[in-house]
């Protein structure tokens, strides 16, 4: 991992406006919105794996998708390579979309069914422009190898159904290699396969960056996978990053509440048996609490929490955690590992 | 286990889909005792058959699956030989199902209430307003609003609706509950709460619980014991901690190796070679072989039994307990 920044995010905020009934409308009813992501700021350095971890509608993908400029933010920016890519246009998008892509979770929706799987990977050439037809071939024959899908001329005329879920999002990861991009956003690019196939794809994933010299933004739910590939951990709450650190300070000394709730409700035999028992459910993103957003699910919450939002503190270098009551926090939980 | 605890006892099931290519042995040579109070996981990958053993128990297969041989039998009633009416007394009042989407299993158009009173005018006869009464009593002791009610599926949130579900499930007081994975889809915390709700309803009723699921780490939490399918066979069933820490047969030690694990220090995932097997024409000898890295020539020739090799450990290898992965 260098120092130098790959993806710099400032104060990025994605909302969703809600669709109104016909009867909404009528009545001039004001615009509601899904605050998806909700003002967050991160940093990704050349060469790491850098996790958002979350429960589902936390803003995690949202964010994937904003980075990979899928959709507009509603506020914030975006920093590639000290360039602010936020509104880039044309052939500048073009541009900056050769070097950054992205791998989404369902390997059946992401290929199209009534397309070969060698041109499913061609496609982003034929876009691009790059190479002739026999130069396009080639690049295809040689990034099937890389991911593992031998032999490449078996698997060029085939079509998605006839391939396995595991095989599919080995296509899905060539498609993304093909325009030899920097960064990669993964869209929790395991979750839909058996844990022996996920196991197949973490390690290709790890293979294929040190090949490829990549920086990864992985998206996933699942703190296991997190804490064996990545370098950095981020934990995301209803739009808001609530942790971000090493994955060592975030595993072992997790100092936000919901981030300890997360760790302590993953099932198996575990090292650490205390657990931190939270009820309820992630709330309506369209009307989050005030204050912290945690708070109402929170078991060391104090009135300050339901009315102050807390700003992410810095606890070291790395280390930062948005609760006003970290204190308490570390007294009860010194260390998980 | 004394004979007289066994709730549920399958002998040597064996279950076929017909496809136009030919017929697929979804599960094969099934034996499985579950115990009163006990909470039994499967686990097992997609397509292990794991789903449609569960189903096969209540004879809810889809149209083109049957059972081909082998018996049922709960608290000595062989459910493989019920007719449709006798069965339907045992369906949903004694053994009830929870499946894994909510959304699909709840009526979208349906007040909850009127669905919990459906289901128990369905196998009582008593007045609407008991049954009623009696709906709003099980919710409450499962820790739910009874307000609840008067709501439709839409208004509640995921975990709401798998608590619906299981409320559903559990209001005929049945004896033995057959989880389908049912916290698929939730996320950590929720899916905790509902594990606490069943190890409650377990204690507090004494219902068994066959719990089918594809996590190993989510079985330990929930069971008693865990047994492990691979291409429409039990290839592994031990108490939970034995299993965990001493898997016997190649498949289980290679399932352990490729989960990560939550923890700071880092451990090579290991991944399965290779595919589980076509069931419509599989391959010779034991059926995890051509995937074994320590299989042999017997292997490739016969088939392995389910054989207890230790107390209450039951594996289906010709080697037990060699480091395959």
């Amino acid at each position: 991992m260098s120092n130098n920044i790959v993806v710099k995010v400032e104060n990025l905020r994605k909302l969703f406006p809600v669709q109104k009934s016909f009867l909404d409308r009528l009545l001039a009813k004001e615009i509601e919105y899904v605050h998806a992501v909700d003002g967050i700021n991160f940093e990704i350095y050349e060469g790491e794996i850098f996790c958002l971890v979350g429960e589902s509608g936390c803003g995690k993908s949202t964010t994937g998708y904003l980075i990979v400029r899928l959709i507009e933010p509603t506020e914030g920016k975006i920093i590639y390579r000290n360039k602010d890519i936020t509104h880039v246009k044309g052939e500048e998008l073009r541009k900056y979309r050769r070097e950054i892509q992205i791998i989404f979770q369902d390997p059946y929706a992401s290929l199209n069914p009534r397309m070969k799987i060698g041109d499913i990977i061609k496609h982003p050439l034929d876009i691009h422009e790059i190479g002739d037809k026999a130069e396009r071939k080639e690049m295809v024959m040689s990034i099937l190898k890389e991911v593992g899908l031998y032999p490449p001329e078996d698997f060029y005329n085939k079509y998605p159904h006839q391939l396995s879920g595991g095989q599919r999002q080995r296509v899905a990861i060539a498609r993304s290699l093909i325009l030899r991009p920097k960064f990669i956003v993964a869209d929790e690019p395991t979750s839909m396969l058996d844990v022996s196939v996920q196991a197949e794809i973490v390690n290709l994933m790890l293979k294929l960056k040190d090949e490829f010299n990549l920086t990864y933004l992985y998206i996933t739910h699942d703190f296991g996978v997190a804490s064996q590939i990545c370098d950095r951990i981020a934990v995301m709450y209803l739009g808001k990053i609530v942790e971000i650190g090493k994955k060592d300070e975030i595993l072992r000394q997790p100092r936000h509440p919901y981030t300890i709730a997360l760790l302590t409700s993953i099932p198996g035999r575990r090292i650490t048996t205390k657990r931190l028992i939270i009820g309820g459910e992630v709330p309506n993103p369209i009307h989050p609490p005030p204050g912290c957003r945690f708070h109402n699910r929170c078991p060391y919450a104090t009135q300050e929490c339901g009315k102050e939002e807390p700003k992410l503190e810095k606890l070291s270098d790395t280390h930062y955690v948005a609760c006003h009551r970290i204190d308490k926090v570390s007294e009860e939980w010194p260390s998980l590992f | 286990m004394m004979s007289r605890d066994v709730i549920l006892d399958i002998r040597n099931l064996s279950v076929i889909y017909d496809t136009i290519k030919g017929e697929l042995r979804a599960v094969e040579d099934v034996d499985l005792k579950i115990g009163k109070r006990e909470i039994v996981s499967i686990v097992g990958e997609s397509g292990s058959g794991k789903s449609t053993l569960g189903y096969a128990i209540l004879r809810i297969l889809p149209p083109n699956g049957r059972i081909v041989k082998g018996e049922i039998l709960f608290n000595g009633i062989d459910l493989t030989k019920l007719d449709e009416e006798k069965l339907r007394e045992i369906r949903g009042k004694r053994i009830s199902m929870v499946f894994q989407d909510p959304m699909t299993s709840l009526d979208p158009l349906m007040k909850v209430g009127d669905q919990l009173v459906e289901t128990v005018l369905e196998h009582e006869e008593i007045e609407k307003e008991i049954a009623w009464d009696r709906a709003a009593k099980v919710l409450e002791s499962l820790g739910i609003d009874p307000e609840r009610l008067h709501d439709y599926p839409h208004q509640l949130s995921g975990g709401m609706r798998q608590r619906i579900v299981i409320a559903l499930s559990i209001i005929l007081n049945p004896e033995l509950v057959i989880a389908d994975e049912p916290t698929t889809g939730l996320d950590v915390i929720v899916q905790y709460q509902i594990l606490e709700l069943i190890r409650k309803l377990r204690d507090d009723k004494g219902i068994s619980f066959i719990f089918i699921t594809h996590d190993l780490g989510l079985a330990y939490d929930i069971s008693d014991r865990i047994a492990v399918m691979y291409a429409g066979q039990i290839v592994e069933i031990a108490k939970k901690d034995k299993l965990f820490e001493k898997p016997l047969h190649p498949y289980t030690q290679g399932l352990f190796k490729s989960i990560p694990e939550v923890s700071p220090t880092k451990k090579e995932l290991k991944s399965i070679p290779g595919f589980p097997p076509d069931l419509i024409n599989p391959p010779s000898g034991c059926y995890f072989h051509p995937r074994c890295p320590i299989a042999n020539e017997e292997c490739k020739r016969n088939r392995p039994d389910l054989i207890e090799v230790e107390e209450d450990h039951f594996v289906r290898c010709f080697s037990p307990g060699k480091e395959a992965f």
